[in-house]
């Protein structure tokens, strides 16, 4: 399932796995370290509760997106974490969602200039 | 609430998930929520309260999807659990063993008798094959629930033989236990039978696996026991079969129920047998156990009303309850046999054992619950009411700004002075009921014994900052009434002596003692605040609550400043009396000495509590130090949580359980309304209206009564309440009081040598009308006018039954005239005969 047209069929991501995504491209993270990225990159919209979590992260692994990797940081109690990383496929199906978004985004800035028309009409002769 | 607890909560709500799904991510889920917990903990409760919601809101709608996903995947087997390894025909076999029974039931109903003889002798192969097979073969679990027929068989006819055999020593138990016959008592009684039973059940079952593995050479029941002790758990569960039978035994029309069960228990069977680990197994056994259980207990309710034994025995509402509420301790000890093996290897969380330990407790101190309500809710105890708020407010502040420290998801501490406190209270509770039935002296006992076994989980400088709050709590009960009686008195007493010292001393005439009660009394109307008690109980709340605010060390300095803030309060009082019959009674300005009274009584009291504040801060050092929580978990990691404090202190509170036992009453007098005067009496029933009767009977009287009479042309009304409390006999002063009397003077006086009695001069309306009234308390054998000496006669070990024989007059009479005496001693031999006419028969 390499192949681009591949990778289009999973498009569009729910606004879950593009989050959990886009917080394992950087480094490979922990759950809880997820949770907390998603919260972020989300701006406080999105929290994820544990069951939410690990559903979604069971999903991606069996899709292959992502892989279970040992994590390098010791927890507190001196525990093994088990963290998450993205797998080619997973960063490739990042790419393509942000790909997807950023030529969503393009269109709706065309639409925004085309209706600053319709809202200014004395700055068309400009 | 404890973070551990929520912790244990949320693993719990982790088998919810398909075992795969536990197996792969529970571990990680349990780390990520404690790690978040952790962290909206420092962001406050309401954060930890967010969290937990949308964990609760997330969690099954979560679960129910990954099990939706899981549904077409091969079965799956945990890595520490075990397939089930008979054949499919062998199950079939054990389940049986329950569908046959719904079967037989079944065809009884709908078809003649005809069709019982296939469906009957194949239950009896049935069972009769897999006994055998359960021989030869060392218990495979298919043969278990027949086994444990077996074994419950054996155990109902050695129960019965055992009952007959100790008959002579059950008897007399029965007697102590059931001795009101009230459902509580019954079911005790039920519960310690079941339980019995239950223990035999498990000798007679330890007896046949010991046996079989005697006698098999590879020991091969013990093996596979080892292996799974859930298979014990089976075995018992086929014990349930003949349970259900027994107990429907005397019910016609139960068919349909008794097919319900058998259906129920056989879907419990077959999710044992196809489960993969000793969770799913215990869980199918129990679920269907207890759904089996509800199902018989309410069938029990509605077949009842219709069996020819119902009628004849002439049942009440309570026995149509009992009849419900015994299959409850079944249920119980059989849930604790079910159970009891799954939980072999691993012991129970510990949440659960204080949650057992927590119940056990509460069953212990049952009895004073109703009493509590009743403080709690009625009227006159409104200012109690409104003590306990302020209390709860102030404590809930103080836990806000301190934090409670309790750690109720761990084993209890060995925390000596907690531990004493609770099973002091507890030992000292069961004595009292005994003994002494003074409710609210019960009702402390039950706080102190609380804030003893809070100490088991709570940091112990916790626990002994918050000593004072939890005597403050216990303050708030109604103890009035028996310090009026016990302290206020003598206090009163002690005030004026001091008081005409005092005048004596500054050349102030010489004012007797019983002038300056009286006109104290005149003053106030009302008899509690007068005598200081009122005060120093306030006063001592105040002190418990500002040492608890402040923080301050309860110690030697602690204890004098305590000693000088009573000493203050009494000299307060003192100073108000002195002033009050100074400016009353010496210089005549009445009506200045009624001005004065309550601010004066207020200007003293607050005048000693800002005293008290401001020694608390000068002299008594404070308990918050900088290092206060250094030395916190410092003296908690000190303390041991042993293994065996736990069932130390279950056992203890169990026996103490089979210990109690109320005070007996003595059987009551006949009712005041058959009462024989004489004739010369004239005395009439004068019916009490219904709010009187209710007014009167709140604290439980065996009788009232109201009767108008006319000796000699002397006019009056006589009331006689009979009670074997002295709660129920009110102090006629205080009654008088209540309907507008003012009480000018009350004093003794002998009618003869054994025949003390009270006389009172009450006066209305700035005394332009006065009266005058008599009473005593009597029973078979003895008189006395002194209401302490009622209470106090409360304290043998039997109650007696008083009569409270008050006497109000029409107008104010010479109370002592010899015509008078004789009608007090015609009243007197009326009570001693009613008295003696109601225990003679």
């Amino acid at each position: 399932m390499n192949t681009s047209t591949d990778i289009q069929t999973q498009l569009p991501l729910t606004e879950v796995t593009y989050f959990i995504l886009l917080s394992l491209a950087p480094e490979p993270r922990h759950g809880y370290a997820i949770m907390k990225d998603v919260e972020r990159l989300s701006q406080g919209r999105v929290f994820l509760s544990t069951g939410t979590l690990y559903g979604a992260l069971k999903r991606l692994l069996e899709l292959g997106w992502i892989v279970r990797t040992q994590d390098s940081k010791e927890s507190e109690n001196n525990r093994e974490r088990k963290a998450y990383s993205l797998t080619n496929l997973g960063q490739s199906i990042l790419q393509a969602e942000i790909e997807r978004l950023s030529s969503l985004l393009d269109a709706a800035s065309i639409k925004r200039l085309g209706n600053s028309k319709v809202i200014y009409p004395n700055q068309t002769n400009h | 609430m404890d973070i551990e607890i929520i912790e244990q909560i949320y693993a719990v709500l982790i088998h919810l998930y398909p075992r795969r799904f536990q197996d792969e991510f529970g571990e990680e889920m349990q780390h990520v929520f404690a790690q978040s917990i952790k962290e909206a903990q420092l962001s406050g409760w309401r954060s930890v309260w967010v969290l937990i919601w949308r964990e609760i809101r997330d969690t099954p709608i979560a679960a129910i999807r990954e099990r939706w996903r899981a549904r077409g995947l091969p079965p799956y087997v945990s890595p520490n659990e075990s397939q089930p390894d008979e054949k499919p025909v062998q199950q079939w076999i054990a389940i049986s063993f329950f569908i046959i029974p719904a079967l037989l039931t079944l065809v009884d109903v709908l078809l003649p008798d005809g069709a019982l003889l296939v469906l009957g002798p194949l239950l009896v192969g049935i069972i009769l094959f897999s006994i055998i097979a359960g021989f030869i073969k060392g218990m495979p679990r298919w043969t278990l629930p027949s086994m444990g027929a077996f074994a419950g068989f054996l155990t109902i006819l050695a129960y019965q033989e055992a009952n007959t055999l100790l008959q002579p020593w059950i008897a007399p138990s029965y007697r102590l236990i059931v001795g009101d016959e009230s459902l509580v008592s019954r079911l005790m009684w039920q519960f310690i039978q079941t339980g019995e039973f239950i223990l035999c059940l498990l000798f007679l079952s330890f007896v046949i696996i010991g046996a079989l593995a005697l006698l098999d050479p590879n020991r091969s029941p013990i093996r596979s026991l080892k292996e799974d002790w859930t298979r014990l758990s089976f075995l018992f569960y086929g014990a349930t079969a003949i349970i259900v039978l027994v107990d429907f035994d005397d019910y016609h029309h139960e068919e349909w129920a008794q097919i319900a069960i058998f259906i129920i228990l056989a879907c419990g069977a077959w999710g044992y047998l196809y489960s993969f680990n000793t969770f799913g197994r215990i869980a199918s056994l129990l679920s269907a156990f207890t759904i089996a259980m509800g199902i018989l207990g309410i069938s029990k309710w509605l077949l009842a009303p219709s069996q020819e034994w119902w009628f004849a025995n002439n049942p009440s509402t309570t026995d149509r309850w009992f009849a419900v509420l015994d299959t409850s301790c079944i249920w119980f000890w059989m849930m604790l046999i079910l159970i009891g093996p799954g939980l072999r290897k691993r012991k129970p969380p510990n949440i659960v054992l204080n949650l057992i330990l927590l119940i056990v407790w509460i069953f212990l101190f049952r009895p004073i619950f109703p009493y509590l309500s009743i403080i709690f809710t009625r009227q006159e105890f409104r200012l109690n009411q409104l003590a306990l708020l302020g209390v709860i407010g102030l404590i809930i502040y103080q836990a806000r700004r301190g934090g409670m420290q309790a750690r109720f998801g761990s084993a209890p501490m060995l925390y000596p002075p907690a531990l004493v406190m609770l099973l002091g209270s507890s030992i000292a509770f069961v004595l009292a009921e005994r003994l002494v039935d003074i409710n609210t002296f019960s009702a402390s006992l039950f706080g102190l014994a609380f804030y003893g076994l809070l100490g088991l989980w709570l940091n112990p400088t916790t626990w002994r900052q918050g000593l004072p709050a939890s005597l403050l709590l216990i303050a708030t009960l109604p103890f009035n009434e028996h310090l009026q009686t016990f302290v206020g008195y003598p206090l009163r007493l002690f005030t004026a002596t001091l008081v005409r010292d005092g005048l004596t001393a500054f050349g102030v005439p010489s004012i007797g003692i019983d002038t300056i009660l009286v006109f104290e009394n005149g003053i106030s109307q009302v008899d509690i605040p007068c005598s200081g008690v009122k005060s120093l109980w306030t006063g001592g709340m105040f002190l418990l609550a500002a040492t608890w605010i402040e923080r301050r060390r309860i110690g030697k300095r602690w204890g004098l400043v305590s000693l000088t803030y009573a000493f203050m309060l009494i000299a307060a009082n003192l100073a108000r009396v002195a002033i009050l019959v100074t400016v009353g009674e010496v210089i005549h300005w009445r009506l200045l000495a009624e001005m004065l009274h309550v601010p004066l009584g207020v200007l003293g009291f607050v005048a000693a509590c800002v005293a008290l504040v401001w020694m608390l801060r000068r002299f008594v050092p404070e308990t918050v130090s900088e290092n206060i929580e250094a030395s916190r978990s410092d003296e908690q990691s000190k303390l041991r949580h042993p293994n065996w404090l736990t069932p130390a202190l279950l056992f203890s509170i169990l026996a103490l359980i089979l210990l109690y036992s109320p005070r007996p009453q003595v059987a009551a007098a006949q009712s005041n309304q058959q009462m024989i005067f004489s004739q010369e009496a004239n005395v009439e029933p004068w019916p009490l209206s219904p709010g009187e009767l209710n007014w009167l009977s709140a604290d439980g009287p065996l009788a009232a009564s109201r009767w108008r009479f006319d000796w000699h042309g002397h006019r009056g009304s006589l009331l006689l309440i009979t009670s074997d409390t002295w709660r129920a006999h009110h102090r006629p002063e205080r009654c008088f009081e209540t309907y507008g009397l003012t009480v000018d003077r009350s004093y003794s006086s002998l009618i003869n040598s054994d025949f003390p009695l009270r006389l009172v001069s009450l006066s209305a309306g700035q005394k332009r009308f006065r009266y005058t009234a008599v009473y005593w308390l009597q029973t078979q054998d003895r008189i006395t006018d002194d209401y302490s000496t009622r209470i106090w006669s409360d304290l043998t070990p039997e109650r007696q039954t008083w009569v409270l024989v008050t006497v109000l007059f029409d107008k104010a009479e010479e109370p002592l005239d010899g015509d008078m005496q004789a009608f007090y001693l015609e009243l007197r031999q009326a009570v001693e005969r009613s008295l003696q006419g109601g225990s003679g028969q």
